[in-house]
Order: structure tokens, then sequence, then C-alpha cells
């Protein structure tokens, strides 16, 4: 990805329909003097919004807007060039473009250029993300954003030049601050939903425990958040939330131990990610003859360890779910999926948007600049689950 | 051999604090300004203090400097500014008695044994790059092995008021023209900035009846460890607002502003704007807040704060009238604008000397600050590092995470300013930190860096310090109902004062009490600053790869012209202050990071 970084792309970015406009967007390096090379103009006249001749004269009434690198969506040089929405019109803007050396966009690829650009953050994406799969509920995290940076600016007036100029008073202070926390938690539950939660796949022989440990995880020691669909074959999961973290609990019962179809294995394998953990039980600590074993995130339990008189083999951790043996190191095992997720991210903004009223209340006008200072330096920290940001940006379609 | 080892050019707010700073690293020091009578003049308002200025009163004062203590011995009236707004924003503000200050200051001079010579400076001698000493008028030579310029607004400073215009520096002073026209000779690159003061009236042509008294607060504050006694409040001052009639005046009268007419080129600040200014910007609002301060105790003459303007006298008259109160009022002196020279960004550095030069420093508003307190804090730096230099020891620089005057000339080095720069506790990214109470805790071993610090002080501070120790040991290990005060600490509604009632401290007992409020108010904030230092690291994650390598920024061909002037000219030590630039975006920060690798590779092979 990283050595195309800025090659030239195009795509249609509206649906396939009969429609008033259609727009096919193209974007990277170059985008400016391929579509003025279209357009018989020379080169750099190309700026704002242009009746679009020349090549495309045959095509349809065309207009081509054009945006400067550093100010368009991708934060590329970027055209837009909009027609009818007649069947076929766009497709022949698309191939004339692909004849001038533009490659079709991939899913989502736009959106990701906007993000490694700094157009988007982190937030910006996953929130589209959820919106682009429909979910409107709430509000989006640049309205959060916004938001906040409008509480700033009060809260500053009110510390700075509320003696001297009476900008701000405290009464809308709360009230902003009231407005924010409410837009937080909108945002984190968009962003909960929008969010792929680490899994923890519980795998292993036919009778191995594996039913009565997902039961126990799911229905005592855990918090049951919601039930989705099974995503293995046969199999359950679960939402769940150990320590704090939303997982998901998959129990693999329909893969059957230890004959794993190979067709159903590659599958499961090509889907496992870095961020996901896998829990082996077998009372007797074989290891799977299959490439599970070679996997770093692998956790493997010697079960039934209550009523098991063999011999436990380096590697293994003695468990019972009856006894409780072995459960900590299990959870801690769990519990210590990937970092950083999204989600955890937004429950502390949502905290600490809390701690900010707390201050402002007792009159603490600076220590509520401060917390809302950390929100908005937590809200745009750009190291923030990378993974998530991919996994929503492959929801997306071609030309978004 | 010199006839002294320190020379300041001026005796105005920077100039006193570096002459004395100089003086007690041990320097033979002489301090030259026009008038002895007007030492540490306060040109505009009679105040020290305010918002984040407050805060650098005392920072001044555990740095060792003269400011703090005569700010007290001067107070007429005190007022904690933002009380409602948590401790780390409280502004301590004492109205002064300007002769009173300027006393304080000269007697403070004299104690440093700063020899004060009156005259006017008209050339610096010597090559910039070494310079040797100051001509002054009558062709008098003083040789100096160092010199730090504290000029204020003297610089080819122009007066305006309507349409007239005239030389001076203020109102009453010359202008400092030939030392202005040697600064440019030598090829520094300088801009023209610009400030106004308000009218003054006399006391008595004021109906006090039709004026609110504004509220004073007795708590028994001092901005300098060593004032034997606190503030007392001795003055009275008084409130009033502008009424339609007021805006009405100005808004019609602009064309005879010398700011709206275009005479006056200098750019004025933001912050503190005149009254043209509040109109053109706000002309919906009415009822701008207008304080009346006396000049000094029992003074005939009040200042008019908040009406700072420079429209002709007989307009002037007409606004004032129209205030309440105001109808019979009798202006003593009219407000007015001074236009006047000042260094561009780039050409000092963090130390204060100017970078074309071995042993030239400046300080104050030439560097583009305005205020007194920013101007005396910068001029105890200039001051402190001219004596460091002659004495050969190692320049310093204070950090922008422990101090106020660390944040102002770090921004004035590396942001740069277009426009008088004034300090705000916003500034700041560790503002929970940079409180006025433990002010001289943050700035301790920077004084002993700068080597300010008598024996006596020293001794002073070890002693708060060890109160300051045993206080935090006691809140930390006593436990009330199974929980630890310093748990308590943390609680929103606990105060200073109820903790001293948990370990049996005696309230009355004001520095004792001084010293547990910052223990609790360190303990309610470590997490938040703990954070902040974090954050602050993270945003520099570029740390401190140095860029002393790259002397000219014209051959790194992949950023672009604008950031690659910039870098020229502001000549960054390090890729966090490059990033600190606001010409340098990001991409140029990622085409520099590439740059530097390359280079570093190539070197390899
Ligand atoms: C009209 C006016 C309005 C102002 N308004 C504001 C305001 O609204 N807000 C604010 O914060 N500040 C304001 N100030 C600025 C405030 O006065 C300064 O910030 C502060 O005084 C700067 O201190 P300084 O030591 O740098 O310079 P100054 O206090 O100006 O002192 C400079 C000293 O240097 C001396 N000097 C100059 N040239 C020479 C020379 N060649 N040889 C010998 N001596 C020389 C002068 O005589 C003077 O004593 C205003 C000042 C003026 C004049």
């Amino acid at each position: 990805m990283m050595d195309q970084q800025n090659d030239l792309i195009a795509a249609i970015a509206t649906p396939e329909a009969v429609s008033a406009i259609s727009v096919v967007r193209l974007s990277g390096r170059g985008a400016s003097a391929t579509v003025e090379k279209l357009m018989n103009l020379e080169q750099g006249k190309l700026t704002g919004r242009r009746r679009a001749v020349g090549d495309f004269a045959g095509i349809d009434y065309l207009v081509a807007i054009s945006w400067p690198f550093g100010n368009s969506y991708t934060g590329e040089e970027m055209i837009d060039i909009m027609c009818h929405g007649s069947p076929g019109t766009p497709g022949r803007i698309l191939s004339k473009l692909e004849e001038s050396g533009a490659r079709i966009a991939l899913p989502g690829e736009f959106t990701r250029r906007a993000w490694i650009n700094g157009k988007l953050t982190s937030l910006d994406v996953l929130t589209l993300s959820s919106e682009y799969q429909g979910d409107n509920r709430g509000d989006s995290h640049r309205d959060l954003s916004k938001e906040l940076l409008e509480l700033t600016s009060e809260l500053e007036g009110l510390i700075e030049f509320s003696e001297d100029h009476e900008v701000s008073n405290e009464n809308q202070i709360q009230v902003l601050l009231k407005d924010v926390h409410v837009k937080a938690e909108a945002l984190l539950n968009k962003v909960r939903r929008a969010e792929v939660l680490p899994r923890v796949f519980i795998m292993g022989p036919v009778n191995a425990g594996k039913s009565t440990l997902f039961n126990k995880l799911y229905g005592q020691e855990t918090v049951v958040v919601s039930s989705i669909p099974g995503t293995t074959r046969d199999g359950i999961s679960r939402q769940i939330s150990i320590a704090g973290r939303q997982i998901e609990i998959s129990d693999s019962a329909g893969f059957g131990g230890e004959v794993l179809d190979g067709k159903a294995l590659t599958l499961l394998l090509s889907s496992i990610r870095s961020g996901d953990r896998i829990v082996w039980m077998d009372p007797c600590c074989e290891k799977p003859a299959n490439e599970i074993s070679d996997l770093h995130q692998v956790l493997f339990l010697k079960s039934q360890a209550d009523n098991n008189t063999n011999t436990t083999n380096s590697g293994w951790l003695p468990f019972s779910s009856v006894s409780g043996e072995g459960m900590a190191e299990l959870f801690q095992f769990i519990s210590a999926t990937e970092k950083g997720s999204s989600s955890w991210r937004i429950e502390r903004i949502v905290e600490l948007i809390q701690q900010a009223i707390t201050a402002a209340k007792y009159s603490d006008i600076a220590l509520s600049a401060e917390i809302v200072g950390e929100i908005l330096f937590e809200a745009d920290q750009s190291d923030m689950s990378t993974d998530a940001v991919e996994r929503a940006l492959e929801r997306f379609c071609v030309g978004k | 051999m010199s006839e002294y080892q320190v020379l300041v050019v001026g005796g105005g707010h920077a100039g006193v604090e570096a002459a004395f700073a100089a003086s007690s690293l041990g320097c033979k020091t002489v301090l030259i300004t026009p008038s002895i009578s007007k030492i540490a003049f306060m040109s505009c308002n009679p105040a020290i203090g305010g918002i984040a200025k407050g805060t650098l009163v005392r920072e001044i004062d555990g740095l060792g400097g003269a400011a703090a203590e005569s700010a007290d011995r001067s107070a007429l009236q005190f007022r904690m500014l933002n009380m409602k707004k948590g401790p780390a924003v409280w502004g301590p503000r004492a109205q002064s008695d300007v002769n009173e200050y300027s006393k304080a200051q000269s007697q403070k001079l004299k104690e440093a044994r700063v020899h004060v010579i009156e005259g006017l400076v008209t050339r610096i001698s010597g090559p910039t790059d070494r310079v040797s000493g100051v001509t002054l008028t009558d062709g008098t030579n003083i040789s100096s092995d160092a010199v730090v310029l504290a000029a204020g607004t003297f610089l080819k400073g122009i007066l305006h008021r309507g349409t007239k215009s005239w030389p001076g520096g203020r109102r009453g002073d010359v202008s400092a023209t030939a030392l202005e026209q040697d600064i440019r000779d030598r090829l520094f690159h300088v801009k023209r900035f610009k400030t106004g003061t308000s009218p003054r009236i006399l006391r008595n042509s004021i109906d006090k009846t039709a004026l609110s008294q504004q509220e004073s607060h007795d708590l028994k504050f001092r901005f300098s460890w060593a004032s034997k006694e606190m503030i007392r409040n001795r003055e009275e001052c008084w409130l009033t607002r502008t009424t339609e009639k007021t805006e009405s005046i100005v808004k019609q009268s602009l064309g005879h502003s010398p700011l709206y007419s275009g005479r006056i080129n200098g750019t004025g600040p933001r912050y503190c704007p005149s009254f043209e200014d509040k109109v053109t910007k706000f002309p919906d609002r009415t009822g701008h807040p207008i304080h009346l301060e006396p000049m000094g105790l029992s003074s005939r003459v009040m200042y008019l704060n908040g009406l700072s303007t420079s429209l002709p006298e007989e307009i002037q008259d007409r606004i004032v009238r129209s205030l309440p109160g105001f109808q019979n009022a009798v202006i003593s002196a009219y407000g007015y604008s001074v236009e006047y020279t000042c260094f561009e960004t780039g050409e000092f550095d963090e130390t204060l000397k100017l970078r074309a030069s071995d042993n030239l420093f400046v300080s104050g508003q030439i560097l583009g600050t305005s205020g007194y307190e920013e101007a005396a804090a910068t001029g105890l730096l200039a001051g402190a590092n001219a004596a460091r230099k002659v004495l050969g020891r190692k320049m310093v620089v204070p950090d922008r995470m422990n101090s106020y005057l660390g944040v102002m000339v770090n921004d004035l080095v590396m942001r740069g300013t277009d426009e008088p720069y004034r300090l705000f506790s916003s500034r700041s990214e560790n503002r929970l930190n940079l409180r006025q109470d433990n002010a001289d805790r943050r700035v301790y071993s920077f004084a002993l860096d700068l080597g300010t610090l008598s024996k006596g002080q020293i001794a002073d501070y070890e002693n708060r310090d060890r109160l300051y120790e045993s206080y935090k040991k006691t809140v930390e290990n006593k436990r009330i109902k199974g929980k630890s005060l310093s748990d308590i600490c943390k609680r929103p509604e606990v105060s200073h004062v109820d903790i001293a009632q948990k370990i049996d401290l005696d309230a009355g007992d004001l520095t004792k009490m001084g010293i547990l409020e910052t223990v609790v108010l360190d303990l309610k904030y470590s997490g938040y600053v703990k954070r902040a230092e974090k954050r602050y690291t993270v945003r520099k994650r570029y740390g401190n790869v140095s860029l002393r390598d790259i002397e000219n920024y014209s051959t790194v061909k992949t950023i672009t012209i604008e950031a690659r002037e910039a870098l020229n000219t502001r000549k960054p030590r390090t890729l966090s202050e490059a990033e600190s630039i606001p010409a340098v975006r990001q991409a140029d920060m990622d085409a520099l990071v590439l740059y530097l690798m390359n280079r570093s590779v190539s070197r390899e092979t």
C-alpha cells in the first residue's frame, strides 16, 4: 500500500442508477494534469469549477471541479467530474481516465488517503463507517470535536477575559459541558457498533469441556452485552465484557474436534487477526496436528483438571471450569487482547467529560479546561488503533 | 579593560531587572537612562500583576529579581482575579502608587550597587559581533564587556493623537532616534509595533455617587516571600460603563483616529485593544466596563482603564463626559498611542542574546512583548545571561514546562509574534502546574543555574522547602477514618484550610499556610500534571534530534519555500522546535526527517 500512496486513482462515487447527477472522482498526483490534457487545457488552467470539453465533449454535458493539493477530501490533488446519472455515462468517463493512466480505486481508498493525509482522524473514519452501514443515530465524531473546540474557546475566554470584557459566563459553560457529554455518549455507542471486537475462539476435541467453559464465561463471571449471529460454522458467538473490555467469544463446537475439515480450518485461520486469541482445550494435553499449534496467540488448557489423572505436559495449564483452577490465568490471557480499542478510548472520553463537569461545578474552570484539552488530545491521537481503522475501511464501497 | 562588565541601556522595567540581576552575579554594572526620576516608570496603567502576569511576578521573586518586593511596597489595593476559576489561574493584581514603585526599584538598584548614569545612548560602539560599549548624546564613550538593550517604546518612538503626531518615547520623553538608526545600520531586522494609553482624569472632577466601588480583596497576599508586610488596601477603585452615547461618538469619529485613518503602520495588540478597536469589533455591544484607578496614594489623577484612545483631544473630552458621573470631568492628560521599533523574531535566541553578536543582549518591549511584568522577567534573564557570558559561564535557558518565563521566551523565539506579545495562562501546556502559589518551587533549580540568588535567599528557600516536605509527609501518612489525607485532598470541595484543621496547623501563620496550600494543590493536580507532561512529550515526538548540521535550508528542496524561509530565519536547534514553527507543516516535517535519514545513510557509506 505504502509504495503506491499517491498514485492516480479513480472511481464512480455515486450509486449506479438513473439519477440527476453522477460523480466520478479522481485523486492523486497528476490528477489536474490528466484532466487538463483530456480537456485540451493548458497546464494549470483547471482551477475551481469548469465545463469539461475536449475529449469529454462526446460523452455528456460535464462539469469538472478541482481541489488543490492539501485542500481536498483526500488531501491530494482531486477532481470530481459531474455528469448526468444515466447508465453508462459515468463508466465512459472512468474508461477515459483509465486510458490516461488512472487506476480503479479499491473500496474505501479515497477515505484511506484522507486519513493518511490527516484530513480525517481515526474516529472520523470509524463514525463514517458506521454511518455508511446505515447507522445514523447519534452524532459523529466531527460534531463532538467541533463542540469540544467551541467549549475550549468559551473556557479560555472565561479564564483570560471575563474580568475585563465579560465574554463568557459559568452557566454557558455548564450547558456546553452537558451537551458535550450527551454527544460523547452517543459517539461511544456509535463506535461500539462500528468496531470489530477482538475475538476469543474456544477450540479442542469433542467433550474437552468447551461448551462448559463457554457457558461459564457467558453466564456468570461476565456481563452479557449482546448476542450476535454465528460467525464460525455452526458455532455460537457472544459479546462479553471482561475487565471493562469488550470481547467476542466463539464456541467453535461445529469444527468437531480433531478432525477439522481442511476447508473450514483454512477459512478459520485466514479470518484470525492479530488481536484474536485461541483457547485450545484438551484433557489429554495433545497438541492439535494442524497449524494452530504454530500460532503464538494460543493458550493450551489441560481441561477437567479436577478429575483427570493425566500428566500435565509442559506448556499446558491445568484448568477446571468446576473448581476454578486456572481461571485467573485464563482471564488474564483473554483480557490481554489487543489494547487501544476505540470504544475503550471513547469510554475514557466520556469519563473525562464527567470529571470536567464536576470541576466546573466546584468553580475550577482551569481544571475543567485542562480536562477538555486532554479529551481533544485523546480524540485525535493518531496512534489510535490503526487496526480498527483498517477494518472499518474494509467496509467502505468503491468510490468512498 | 572596560569600565564596566555589564552596561544596560534604558531604566524601564526590563532595564532595572537586567542591571539588578547582572549585579547579583557580581558584575560591575551600569544603567544608562535619561531620567533617574523615571526609573521603572509605569507608562500606562498603575498596576502590577493580573492573570499569568501576577504569577510571572512571583517567578521573578523566585529568581531573585526586584519587582515583586517593590510591587508589595507600593501596592494601594489588591485583587485576586479569577477567584472563581480555579487556583491554577488565580491572578494576583496590585494597584500601584506609580511614584512609590519607581522609588522602590531605584532603592533596589542602589542596594545592588548598580551605577546609574543619566543620559541618552545614541550609538553602540564596536563591531556588532563584539560590541565594546556605547556613546551618549554629549559624545561620552562608556566601555563595557557586554551590553543589554532595554529601550522600551522609545526606539524611533512616534506619538499619535488625532491628526497630530510627534516624536517621543512616551508622553514627556524624547524618542531614541539615533540609537534606532544605529540598530538599522547594523542590519538587524526590525518591525514597527504600536500601543496606546487612556486619558487621565482629575479626581475631584468626578461625581463618585454615580459610580460603583470596585470590590477589593483582603487576602493577606504578598508577591514576594521577602516582604515583611502583607498588601493592605489603602485606596479605592471605581467602576463605570460606557453608554450608547460613548460608542456613537467614537463610531462617528473613527476618521480622526490615527489608527483608522492609516497613519499608524505599526501592529497593535489584539488583546489590549484601543476603544476604537472595541467599538469596531463589537459594534452591537454597549456598556463596556471602565475602571477608574488612582495613579498614587491620594493622587489628584485617576487612570481610566479600558478607554485607551488616540482620538483628537476635543473628541476625548466628549467621550469622557458621556460616561455616568463624568459630566464635568477634566482630563489632565489625553490618551495617545505610540509607534516604535522592535526586533524581528529570529534576531535573538532563548538566552536573549542577539544571534549576530557575542555580547549584545535584548529585553523588554523591544523583544516584541508588552507589559511591565513581561519586560521585567525578560530583563532579569537577559541581564543574568549577559553577566554569565562576561564571567565565562554557560548561558542558560528557562524551560517552558516549568515557568511562564520559559513559555514566553520559547514562544518569542520559536513561534515569533506579529503583535505585541502578552502572557496568557493558555499559552502554557502545563497550566495546572504554573500557579502563583508554587512559583518559587518551580523556578528554584533554574534560579540556581542563573546564579542570581543570594545566600540568604537560598537559605530562606530551603527552610520553606523543608516545611513543604514535612507537610507533604504528614498529609501522605495521616489517615482519617481509614482514608488517607492525600486522597481527601483530591476531593474537589476540599481546600488547604480544611487540611490545616486536620493536621493542627495554625491558620494565622501565613507562610506556613501558603506552603500547605502548595502541598494540597500539588496533590490535587499531580495526575493531570503528569499526563500533561506526557502529552507534551508525545507532541514533541521528534524530540531532540539536532538540526545544527543544516546550515542552509534552501538546499532542502523537498520542503516548501515558505518553510525553508522560516527555518532559515528561526534556525531551530531540534526537530521539535522546527515543528512548533507555524510555517512548517506536517509534510515539511516528514520531508525533513527523510532528508536527515538520507543524509546520515549517505554519510555512513
Ligand atoms: C502609550 C503607552 C501605552 C502602553 N499601553 C500598554 C498596554 O496597554 N498594556 C501593556 O501591557 N503595556 C502597555 N504599555 C507598555 C508598557 O509601558 C511597557 O510594556 C513596559 O513599560 C515595557 O518595559 P520596558 O522596560 O521594555 O520599556 P519602558 O518601560 O518603555 O522603558 C524604557 C526605558 O528606556 C529608556 N531609554 C530608551 N531609549 C534609551 C536610550 N537610547 N538611552 C538611554 N535610555 C533609553 C527610556 O527612557 C525608558 O526609561 C504602554 C506603553 C506606552 C508608552
